[in-house]
């Protein structure tokens, strides 16, 4: 019986093979010095490289007989790709707020977004978690491992009304 | 004998206040986040090196070690309660474990974990202090190309060992090697791949790889699938007991677990996962009624867990004496070393016998620390398992994020946790390990310069790979475990088809 390719797994393979490629061009357009022709520091990338175009070409091949070898049970199918969308968002989200809204509400809204991906609905619960945590772990970075962590401008404000109040 | 006098000099270490209490630290650090799904010993180990920085380089390996051998505790528990596996080492445990709970036997199957690792943990850690220094002896007389060989074994084994195929290992390997190559060349001082950037000089930064590949790429790997995120904790009140026949079952196959355990972990065979799946079999064969396993055997529970325990005291020992990680773990607390300047090695033994010695006696310290954390206390730490995944996941994200961003306030950093983390997401849909990415990362430049090292000293003659004794021995063993298990894998499904 002839086994369905396995195209996710082509695409893989393929693009190791393609990036490999060009990262071994990378490597070989830079000139070699005269002493070291075998030996320098372009040996062991063109080795990596070269073996990973084998592996990749391993992997379209297998893929394409549908011989994959798995002795564990694939992971069940992806049915929540709002899930996923938002796991990346919250991320994203964390980068764009850090520098402009300050690392306690970043994180904040990281954690907020993350636990709703999870299958959260209680948002106003979820971003004061978020906000208590962040806040301890501010705290505990900045002043007792004197890390300096962004504080962002909306904190500033308010830690400073705090401390005028 | 000399090995159990610097013993004794390692417990007047491990005994000084300070070190019990950071021992306590690593080993409560390590259970939680052995219960903790999705949350493991690598992942903390590298979240918590910005912060043990600060410490002396005593206490950070203690910390790490009750984490390492901590983990191996909790997991059980998740793997008993919720049939996840709160660690790979744990994955043979949901077979048995789970029936076990369903029978109303959870306190028992937790009994027989925890005690079978302390059993292993303290024989294994044992076997550890009485095989280190005779390793060391054997590794004062290796050369630069007797490294790279030994590397070449520890690479083969990783990949041919973990995962399920040696293709899918090799690739997750070279995906490692290749990321290691990113930034100054030690040997030459050239750039490599940093494309003209500052943040690349440096690499990758190993926190922010390893944060991406088991934070947020098991994140969106947990996220994608509902029924991976099933929640149903299976009930246990008070704490982990069992009766004297549960006990007579177990102790033969804590034993056995012990001694399979060890050797698998000492030699660079991939860590945890192995060992615990072969003590199964071999419980199964030895049972009198093997039709009992996968319904709740209680020998299916008592040996692996047992064998998952001393595999962490045997990785210790390619770790200390030879600098050799074959976990990713132990390639982050190889990391770890680097960071304090220290190289492991046999040379560490004669250099920094007081850390050496002092981790060693702290591992026999923790192990007793974490059967009183485990048995007594098993009711509470269950309770953990109630957290809300999505409090749990957010939390996880919480921290790795501030561990990477914390330490250098970069956004690229950012950026790279978060290509690390689509890749791991793509290499666990497609079935590919990730720890070996790990190992070739923080090992691949480490056998570039003993290979080029070997080379110079030898002047360019190729022939100090195949004429040393020493190299050419350790090369056999890495082509046999290349192929060996390939060969064996067909055979297998020659006689089965």
């Amino acid at each position: 019986v002839r086994a369905r390719a396995d195209w996710p797994q082509f695409a893989f393979g393929a693009a190791i093979v393609l990036g490999a490629a060009a990262m071994g061009l990378v490597a070989l357009a830079v000139p070699p010095r005269a002493q070291d022709i075998l030996l320098g520091p372009r040996l062991f990338p063109l080795l990596v490289m070269g073996g990973l175009m084998l592996l990749g070409a391993g992997l379209m091949l297998a893929a394409w007989r549908g011989t994959k070898a798995r002795s564990t049970a694939p992971p069940p199918p992806i049915d929540d790709w709002r899930g996923v969308g938002l796991v990346a968002v919250a991320l994203l989200l964390f980068a764009v707020l850090v520098e402009t809204l300050g690392f306690i509400v970043a994180e904040a809204a990281l954690f907020a977004v993350t636990a709703s991906a999870f299958g959260s609905r209680r948002r106003l619960r979820d971003a004061g978690t978020g906000l208590a945590l962040a806040g301890t772990a501010y705290v505990v970075f900045k002043f007792g491992l004197g890390l300096n962590l962004p504080t962002g401008g909306v904190t500033a404000y308010v830690l400073a009304k705090m401390g005028a109040g | 004998m000399e090995a159990i006098e610097f013993l004794l000099q390692g417990f007047t270490v491990a005994l000084q206040p300070m070190n019990l209490f950071w021992a306590f630290v690593g080993v409560t650090l390590g259970t939680l986040v052995g219960i903790l799904p999705g949350i493991g010993p690598a992942l903390t180990i590298a979240l918590l090196l910005p912060v043990t920085y600060k410490l002396d380089a005593v206490g950070a390996f203690v910390i790490f070690g009750g984490i390492y051998y901590g983990a191996m505790y909790g997991s059980s528990t998740t793997a008993i309660l919720i049939k996840t596996p709160g660690e790979t080492g744990s994955i043979v445990t949901t077979l048995d474990g789970p029936a076990m709970a369903a029978r109303g036997r959870a306190s028992a199957a937790l009994a027989t974990a925890a005690i079978g690792s302390f059993v292993a943990g303290m024989i294994g850690t044992a076997l550890l202090v009485l095989l280190a220094p005779e390793v060391v002896k054997l590794a004062l007389m290796f050369g630069a190309a007797d490294y790279f060989a030994l590397m070449c074994v520890a690479f083969v084994a990783v990949s041919s060992l973990l995962g399920s195929s040696l293709l899918r290992g090799l690739t997750s390997l070279f995906l490692g090697l290749a990321a290691g190559l990113v930034g100054i060349d030690q040997l030459s001082g050239s750039a490599r791949y940093s494309f003209g950037t500052l943040e690349l000089l440096d690499g990758f930064g190993l926190i922010v790889v390893v944060v991406g590949l088991f934070a947020f790429g098991e994140a969106l790997y947990l996220v994608a699938s509902k029924e991976l995120r099933r929640e149903e904790v299976m009930a246990l009140a008070g704490p982990a007991r069992m009766t004297r026949e549960e006990f007579s079952r177990s102790w033969r196959p804590w034993l056995r677990g012990s001694f399979i355990g060890f050797p698998l972990g000492a030699l660079p065979a991939g860590g945890t996962e192995l060992p615990t799946f072969i003590s199964y079999q071999v419980e199964r064969r030895l049972s009198a009624n093997p039709a009992e396993f996968g319904h709740g055997a209680i020998e299916g529970v008592a040996g692996p867990e047992a064998a998952n325990n001393s595999a962490v005291a045997g990785v210790m020992v390619p770790l200390l004496t030879l600098g050799l990680p074959t976990s990713a773990t132990a390639a982050i607390m190889l990391a770890a070393f680097q960071q304090y300047g220290i190289q492991p090695g046999p040379l560490l033994f004669s250099s920094n016998p007081e850390l050496v010695w002092g981790v060693i006696a702290s591992l026999f310290v923790g192990n007793a620390m974490l059967l009183v954390l485990n048995l007594p206390l098993a009711g509470l730490w269950a309770k953990l398992l109630h957290i809300p995944r999505p409090m749990l996941y957010g939390g996880i994200m919480l921290f790795a994020v501030l561990g990477v961003y914390g330490v250098n306030r970069s956004l690229f950093d950012v950026a790279v946790l978060g290509a690390f983390g689509v890749l791991g997401f793509l290499m666990r849909r497609l079935d590919f390990p990730v720890a070996p990415v790990i190992v070739g990362m923080i090992l691949g430049p480490l056998a570039e310069v003993q290979f080029r090292r070997a080379i110079q000293i030898s002047q360019g003659d190729l022939s100090v790979f195949y004429t040393r004794p020493i190299a050419v021995t350790l090369f056999i063993v890495a082509l046999a475990a290349l192929i060996g298990p390939t060969l064996l894998r067909r055979r297998s499904q020659k006689r089965g088809g």
